[in-house]
């Protein structure tokens, strides 16, 4: 082959080579950039799910508490008072027989205040979350045999409202499961804060359960599970037969909307 | 002299790669297709020693020198392709990537015992190194069906395809004529040709060492 020719092959090999090269760092660049792209696009997209999401439950919690809210005033104004009345009329009356219905009455006015209490909200932006707490236990102590025992750090003596009424709810669920099923006779309840997240833990001491045998969570889990979303937190659900339950709700002190 | 220290710094490369992979071999790692991965800086190692071995020990002919470089060919072949495969997800054109591979090894099998395995290959490399770098563009194109990798820098096959094309790819030129080169050429200079080879063999082995630290071992426990 002619000298001329061979370097015009050499050249050609090296300006292929060249271009091969430049070609597949290029395909290289542009898949990573239009990666990178295509993720920011899926996080957006699922952030903006995940907000949706969110405003959808918090609405759905806000009639929720409305209605708690005039369920608790009805009973309040209402049935409260048709009973003062009665419980009055009955006073009136001096006899032997009407007493066990003033009793029954007397405790039938106490009950409905304590249930009217539990629903409003605002007992709880008005006392906070922890003396509501302390209320009902104080009140369960009373009607059971469980011990309870409460554990909090006073740094959350402040704690957000929104976050208090989503908790307090959150332990109504948990004491209704415990009253229900969990044949417990102690309860631990603590609420702890290690910045920048708070820690809220049941635990009994109860009959405990299989947790891959629940189905569908149950409704009481399910509130609760949907009340930890809202909070942006996380959600721990430990339990083996006769090894009693613990739920373990982790959040941040701060909601942001 | 330039074709020694590069070839060198190749093998030093190589057995760097083959060490810093050793952290993995016996534990849990994620992902889990880099355990079988791991077995190819060991093929770049013992390549590399028998290679080494037969050049400074004069006891072995360039035939047995040769036989080992195409016979190390094969096993490149079938762990990069099967590695490209099984990191796609999801794994686009399927059936297009396997017939690349079964005609990839087809052509391989056919260059290889066609021109012999005692002698200098070079069209069965590129033969192994095309399909490769096929399956390579196959791969770039499921990732952009698939965002589950939060990050790209450090994922080990991301990393591992780098190096298929960067060292693979970029060579493809050459190996397809190099050959003619050396009949037209002389040797000396079709040499420099092949240095290019060796430089791009190492930036893969390269990226190889970047997959491998990017790889998580799993801790029990």
């Amino acid at each position: 082959m002619h000298q001329d020719n061979i370097s015009w092959l050499i050249v050609a090999i090296i300006v292929v080579t060249v271009i091969v090269a430049l070609c597949f760092l290029l395909i290289i660049f542009s898949t990573i950039k239009l990666f990178h792209h295509k993720v920011e696009h899926e996080n957006e997209v699922s952030g903006m799910k995940i907000l949706n999401h969110t405003r959808m439950l918090q609405s759905e919690l806000q009639v929720q508490e409305q209605t708690f809210e005039q369920i608790a005033r009805e009973i309040h104004d209402n049935w409260g008072q048709r009973l003062t009345l009665a419980k009055f009329q009955l006073q009136t009356i001096i006899s032997e027989a009407v007493k066990p219905s003033l009793i029954l009455v007397e405790n039938l006015l106490d009950e409905l205040r304590g249930f009217s209490r539990s629903l409003s909200a605002t007992r709880i932006k008005r006392i906070g979350l922890i003396n509501a707490i302390e209320e009902d236990i104080d009140f369960l102590k009373s009607v059971t045999e469980i011990r309870f025992s409460f554990e909090v750090d006073k740094s959350l003596i402040k704690l957000n409202e929104q976050i208090g009424i989503i908790l307090y709810r959150i332990f109504q669920e948990a004491e209704s499961n415990i009253l229900k099923h969990s044949k417990a006779n102690e309860v631990e309840i603590s609420l702890k804060e290690e910045a920048p997240d708070i820690y809220f833990e049941i635990s009994d001491n109860g009959i405990g359960f299989n947790t891959d045998e629940i189905t569908g969570q149950g409704i009481g889990l399910n509130n609760i599970l949907r009340r930890v979303k809202l909070l942006g937190g996380d959600y721990q659900l430990i339990s083996a037969p006769g090894q009693g339950t613990k739920i373990r709700i982790r959040t941040k002190k701060i909601i942001y909307d | 002299m330039l074709h020694i220290i590069l070839y060198i710094v190749q093998v030093l490369i190589i057995a760097a790669c083959f060490i810093y992979s050793l952290r993995l071999w016996f534990k849990d790692v994620d992902p889990a297709y880099m355990k079988f991965f791991l077995l190819y800086p060991l093929l770049g190692c013992i390549t590399s020693v028998l290679c080494a071995f037969a050049i400074f020990s004069e006891c072995w002919n360039y035939d047995v020198i040769y036989a080992i470089n195409n016979v190390s060919k094969l096993f490149h072949f079938f762990i990069l392709s099967t590695i490209i495969y099984r990191i796609q997800k999801p794994r686009i054109f399927s059936v297009a990537q396997i017939i690349v591979i079964v005609a990839g090894w087809v052509y391989f099998f056919f260059i290889l015992f066609s021109e012999g395995i005692f002698t200098e290959n070079f069209n069965s490399q590129f033969a192994a190194n095309f399909p490769l770098v096929i399956l390579a563009l196959f791969y770039f194109r499921s990732l952009l069906s698939n965002v589950s990798i939060g990050n790209l820098r450090k994922d080990p096959g991301f990393w591992i395809v780098v190096g298929v094309v960067l060292g693979q790819g970029v060579s493809l030129p050459l190996f397809a004529t190099i050959k003619q080169l050396f009949k037209i050429i002389n040797h000396e200079h079709a040499q420099l040709f092949l240095d290019f080879g060796v430089i791009s063999f190492s930036v893969m082995y390269l990226s190889f060492i970047k997959a491998i630290q990017c790889t998580r071992i799993i801790s029990v426990g």
